[in-house]
């Protein structure tokens, strides 16, 4: 530990010590436990959440969820709110996978009504969905069509034979950011996404069919139409090259914009600008696009997937009981109310590898889950689990109404692929837990290997402990797909 | 002189590092494009390649080190917008030299990039990357050996 600094608040939260010899304009909050913090305190995660409560107008504590992990600038699982006058706004706080997020769809299917049929299943969807670089994409459009996807986001697919209308309230902003404006999106961009809208990507994106194995809250989980033994879908993925590029773009804006306005930078990936600055606005609406670029990209991918099982058994999604529970983005910078010291204000809050975790009764929340709180979508790794969670009214005051994202990684990519060996890991997956796994590349499936993640159980303990989101359900993998 | 390696790929936790070494800056920079797209894909037998996709680049920057983010940065976007893997990097030009980088702030390169066009039957795609970062990213001279080094971390 680091002597003096970090101060344990009670078994769940950790604080890094206000210390203005440092720069900190606020304290540290650590969401943790004393099995895991160890873990947290020997990376150079610490610093990262000391360089992010030094950046100006921070509002009450710069925070780190309980997956929280040593990234680049910003930490993964790192939380920060940014008042709207005094404060800035980072792309380096969202990351380059702009609202990166996951959906979960539910059937009315049980495991036992479908399970000779995954195999086929997966295959059909591998082979239909198109997954990234060097697999031909099933889109490609036009500058008018990006225009409108950027501007519209899942709306767009509605509108163009790849999107279900129903679905769009229960997206985060119903499926599109209207703060959003294609103007401040390069050329480069555009041409990025241009093939890419519906496509998976690789890395950590995946789409997994999913068994309910345990129910926690019987009255969310009735409400959300989740069962034990049903099937599930589960799609993982972003904003693609579009959303990269604007965090390229706007990393090099903000590089110059950072000493125009004089702001002291520990780290050259923590550039930014005011918030209310030309910069900081041009890059609020490029990232916009992106976001509904990503929610547009989840939505087309869900409705190829959807058609699959629709060729499968030959039956309308409809009677299939096929509904989007929710779509959540965990890397995005949004502006929300929140009550900071009894008076409300109106905040930037940079989520980068965190979900938005809104408690009961909450004005951004769909009316059907009003009662329950915002869906919180917990994805694991590919050989143990993933929750669902629903958010608190505690993590409006806890957290900026935040929670986990994931497990967090445990081992680097290489030292993954040294220790395992893709093709040897697919067949012990089929074998010992009966898990189908498609993948083109094997390095990357050795990668994603369940042992290079920590066990996402012990991380939504921590979560519901610390009160930032609930559980509803966990879910087992019955098969995966990697791009 | 020569060099006992072009680039290496070191741990780290959440995303992926390389360091890459150069005997001069511009051996460098090829270096560092080489060390991104061994981590990007390869082909899957080892045979020559038909190398015959040829880019031009040509980029400005505000320094050394954004210049580089700058040249990956085109190289990626190269590879997937034509679906390049491009396995051979030349720095044709490079303004200013290091002697007068100080009086200067105008920086800029030209460079050749050649590569195949992507097909899954011959190469395997190993990692999809997102962006090189900034994260402490410094170029540095080993003034003994007369050896540049930068670490680069990127966003998989």
């Amino acid at each position: 530990m680091i002597d003096g600094q970090i101060k344990k608040i009670n078994d769940y939260k950790f604080e890094i010590v206000l210390d203005k010899g440092k720069g900190m304009n606020v304290p540290g909050i650590i969401f943790s436990n004393d099995k895991l913090i160890e873990a947290v305190l020997q990376e150079e995660t610490i610093n990262q959440v000391i360089n992010v409560a030094s950046l100006p107008g921070i509002v009450k504590a710069s925070y780190a969820m309980p997956d929280i992990h040593y990234g680049y600038g910003f930490p993964i699982g790192g939380v920060a709110a940014f008042d709207l006058q005094q404060g800035v706004i980072s792309p380096g706080g969202v990351g380059f996978d702009i609202a990166c997020g996951v959906r979960v769809i539910k059937t009315d299917f049980e495991y036992g009504d479908i399970k000779n049929k995954i195999q086929m299943l997966m295959e059909n969807i591998f082979m239909n969905v198109p997954k990234g670089v060097g697999t031909k994409g099933r889109l490609r459009l036009s500058d008018r069509e990006m225009h409108d996807v950027l501007l519209k986001g899942a709306l767009w697919t509605v509108n163009n034979n790849c999107g279900l209308e129903e679905n769009l309230a229960h997206i985060e902003e119903n499926g599109t950011f209207l703060e959003a404006d294609p103007a401040h999106v390069s050329k480069e961009a555009l041409q990025r996404g241009r093939e890419q809208l519906g496509s998976l990507g690789s890395g950590n994106h995946f789409i997994e069919l999913q068994k309910v194995c345990e129910i926690f809250d019987k009255e969310a989980a009735g409400i959300m139409d989740i069962f034990e033994n049903q099937v599930l879908i589960m799609v993982h993925s972003g904003s693609r090259g579009l959303g990269h590029q604007v965090c390229s773009d706007y990393l090099k804006i903000m590089q110059n914009a950072s000493l125009k306005y004089n702001i002291n930078l520990k780290d050259r990936q923590l550039a930014c600008a005011p918030f209310n600055s030309a910069e900081g606005m041009k890059y609020y609406k490029a990232m916009g696009c992106a976001v509904n670029f990503a929610m547009a990209n989840r939505e087309c991918l869900s409705y190829w997937i959807i058609q699959e099982f629709e060729k499968m058994f030959s039956k309308s999604y409809k009677k299939m009981g096929m509904e989007l529970i929710y779509d959540i983005s965990h890397n995005v910078a949004k502006v929300e109310n929140h009550i900071v010291d009894n008076k409300k204000m109106n905040l930037c809050v940079h989520r980068k590898g965190a979900t938005r975790s809104f408690g009961p009764g909450h004005e951004s929340i769909p009316a059907d889950y009003k009662k329950i709180g915002q869906p919180v979508i917990i994805p694991g790794d590919m050989g143990r689990y993933s929750y669902i969670m629903t958010g608190t009214k505690k993590a409006m005051t806890e957290s900026m109404g935040s929670s986990c994202h994931g497990a967090g990684r445990l081992l680097s990519r290489t030292s993954a692929k040294r220790q395992i060996n893709g093709s040897e890991l697919k067949k012990e997956l089929f074998r010992e837990k009966g898990i189908i796994v498609l993948a083109n590349s094997m390095s990357g499936l050795a990668e994603e290997a369940p042992q290079a993640y920590k066990d996402i159980a012990d991380i939504v303990d921590i979560a519901e402990n610390a009160g930032l989101s609930k559980k509803v359900a966990k879910l087992k993998p019955l098969g995966v797909i990697k791009g | 002189m020569t060099l006992s390696k072009e680039f290496e790929v070191i741990d780290y936790t959440s995303d992926v590092k390389i360091r890459a070494y150069g005997r001069n800056i511009e051996e460098l920079f090829e270096n560092s494009a080489r060390g991104m797209f061994s981590l990007i894909g390869k082909n899957k037998k080892f045979r020559l390649n038909n190398i015959d996709k040829i880019f031009i680049i040509k980029i400005k920057g505000a320094s050394y080190e954004e210049l580089l983010v700058s040249w990956l940065e085109k190289l990626l976007f190269y590879h997937e917008t034509k679906k390049i893997l491009f396995f051979d990097f030349k720095i044709i030009s490079f303004f200013p030299d290091k002697n007068e980088a100080d009086i200067n702030p105008e920086y800029s390169l030209e460079a050749k990039a050649s590569g195949e066009r992507i097909d899954l039957k011959k190469h395997e795609i190993l990692t999809h990357i997102k962006g090189p970062t900034y994260h402490n990213l410094n170029i540095i001279q080993d003034i003994k050996n007369e050896i540049f080094e930068v670490n680069i971390i990127f966003d998989v």
